[in-house]
């Protein structure tokens, strides 16, 4: 699938980030097309979960800037306002490599709380949509109990229904299978797969190459803090145009 | 066995006192539990001045010693023209001191909090405040009961210090016993076993509690 004539959701325009004088992203510039599945791949210290926590500013750029359906995010992307935050995290969702679930909430209220204070939905509503989410990601029976009662591709799986229910344009994931087994992994990878065919759009920092190749449209491949590689999945896997790819891709598919 | 005769009459002279002790505890815990609270949200507050300031506080009432601090509200508060019984007197000195000790409590509750806790409540739009008041001070309230139960031993014991402003709990009681009988070494191992029994025995409690919260 091609998504040339498809509109641009999220713009980034040279990000850069620089911690303590070390530079970790080299003004990093993509376009998201709406819909479209995009992994970030490459060698940790890439800069990839870097990158993908400028996108909703957990972690703040010190160069560039994001545009969303055309309109940029920040009056002043190196002074963000909070209402400009408040909006951007709003409109897109994220989920964690160690899924941070609220250990104090029970599965449904991590679920509804962000949905009722942010005023999205009534506590009715909020449930209801919750208990919809929980379902689509399998783990409605776990409504009442607590994230700590769950197995971790549960809490991965409720992780992402709750990221979900702010309604985000876009959604994030940061290696969202790293800390899993494989075979609970694959659970949570179905749940992704499921969102992409849906239509969802979302970027993907993975280890998954399999996952990459057969539900990303496009891969990214970053080195040292740059775009190293990008196009579809065919073209990166089997024709990658620099050796530093074929070096990486033949590193992660020997392990 | 003419000691029990006399312990079983001076017995409730110090319940009496007791009581007085356990109200003081009481209305000290119930000042100085949330100004430690207090204290350790200042301490960690986003305007520096207020963290300087809350830090100093926290710093001179835990440098001073309790004793000191309750002198000085004694023979101070009526020459700013605050004229409050030595009841009041020892609340306010006791509650100072505890608010003190008790905000690192609070403090450690709160940094203890994970930095993913409060990244996954900024990434779904929560506001700082929301993010705090629902996921990070919840979290820290649940780590701190036993700590402030320990607090609360202490606090007890400590009343015995306003017996130096003359505020009837067990500790004068036992003085008064003591300065009528001239047998002040009985009427103190009185006071001391009814003391003992009850910080053994909450203690204890305590002990079992924390257990239960760590499994």
């Amino acid at each position: 699938m091609t998504f040339d004539n498809a509109r641009i959701l999220l713009q980034a325009d040279s990000i850069e980030k620089t911690f303590r004088g070390n530079r970790v992203l080299d003004g990093i510039s993509m376009d998201v097309h709406a819909g479209e599945v995009i992994a970030l791949i490459g060698p940790s210290g890439a800069g990839k979960s870097t990158f993908l926590r400028c996108l909703n500013y957990l972690e703040q750029p010190t160069g560039g800037s994001l545009s969303l359906d055309g309109e940029p995010v920040f009056a002043d992307p190196l002074k963000p306002a909070k209402s400009e935050l408040l909006s951007l995290r709003r409109r897109v969702g994220m989920v964690f490599q160690t899924f941070n679930l609220f250990p104090h909430l029970s599965v449904i209220e991590n679920i509804t709380m962000a949905q009722r204070l942010n005023g999205l939905r009534s506590r009715a509503d909020a449930e209801d949509y919750a208990l919809q989410l929980l379902t689509q990601v399998g783990v409605q029976q776990k409504a009442k109990a607590r994230p700590s009662e769950c197995s971790g591709g549960q809490q991965q799986r409720i992780a992402i229904a709750r990221a979900l229910s702010q309604d985000p344009e876009l959604m994030l994931f940061d290696e969202p299978t790293s800390a899993l087994d494989p075979e609970v992994g694959n659970d949570v990878l179905k749940v992704m797969r499921d969102l992409a065919e849906a239509g969802t759009t979302m970027i993907v920092v993975t280890h998954e190459m399999r996952f990459a190749e057969r539900v990303a449209d496009r891969v990214l491949l970053l080195d040292e803090g740059h775009i190293l590689e990008e196009g579809s999945p065919a073209r990166v896997f089997r024709h990658p145009e620099h050796e530093r790819t074929s070096r990486f891709l033949q590193a992660v598919l020997d392990r | 066995m003419t000691f029990l005769e006399n312990w079983a009459e001076w017995l409730p002279h110090l319940l009496q006192g007791l009581g007085t002790s356990l109200l003081l505890t009481l209305c000290v815990a119930g000042i100085g539990f949330p100004l430690g609270l207090a204290l350790a949200l200042l301490s960690i507050a986003p305007v520096r001045i207020v963290r300087v300031l809350s830090i100093a506080f926290i710093e001179v009432f835990r440098g001073i010693p309790l004793l000191v601090v309750i002198f000085f509200a004694y023979f101070g508060f009526p020459d700013i023209g605050l004229v409050i019984s030595a009841f009041a007197t020892i609340v306010v000195a006791h509650s100072l001191n505890l608010g003190a000790y008790s905000s690192e409590v609070f403090r450690a509750g709160i940094l203890h909090v994970g930095a993913g806790q409060r990244e996954a409540a900024s990434s779904l739009g929560l506001t700082p405040w929301h993010a705090f008041s629902r996921v990070v001070l919840p979290q820290a309230l649940r780590a701190v009961p036993g700590p402030l139960m320990s607090f609360l031993i202490m606090v007890f014991q400590s009343t015995s210090l306003a017996f130096a402003i003359g505020v009837g709990e067990m500790t004068s009681q036992a003085f008064s016993i003591g300065s009528m009988t001239f047998d002040y070494l009985s009427v103190l191992v009185l006071a001391g076993i009814i003391y003992a029994v009850l910080c053994i025995a909450s203690a204890r409690i305590v002990a079992r509690f924390e257990a239960k919260m760590r499994a």
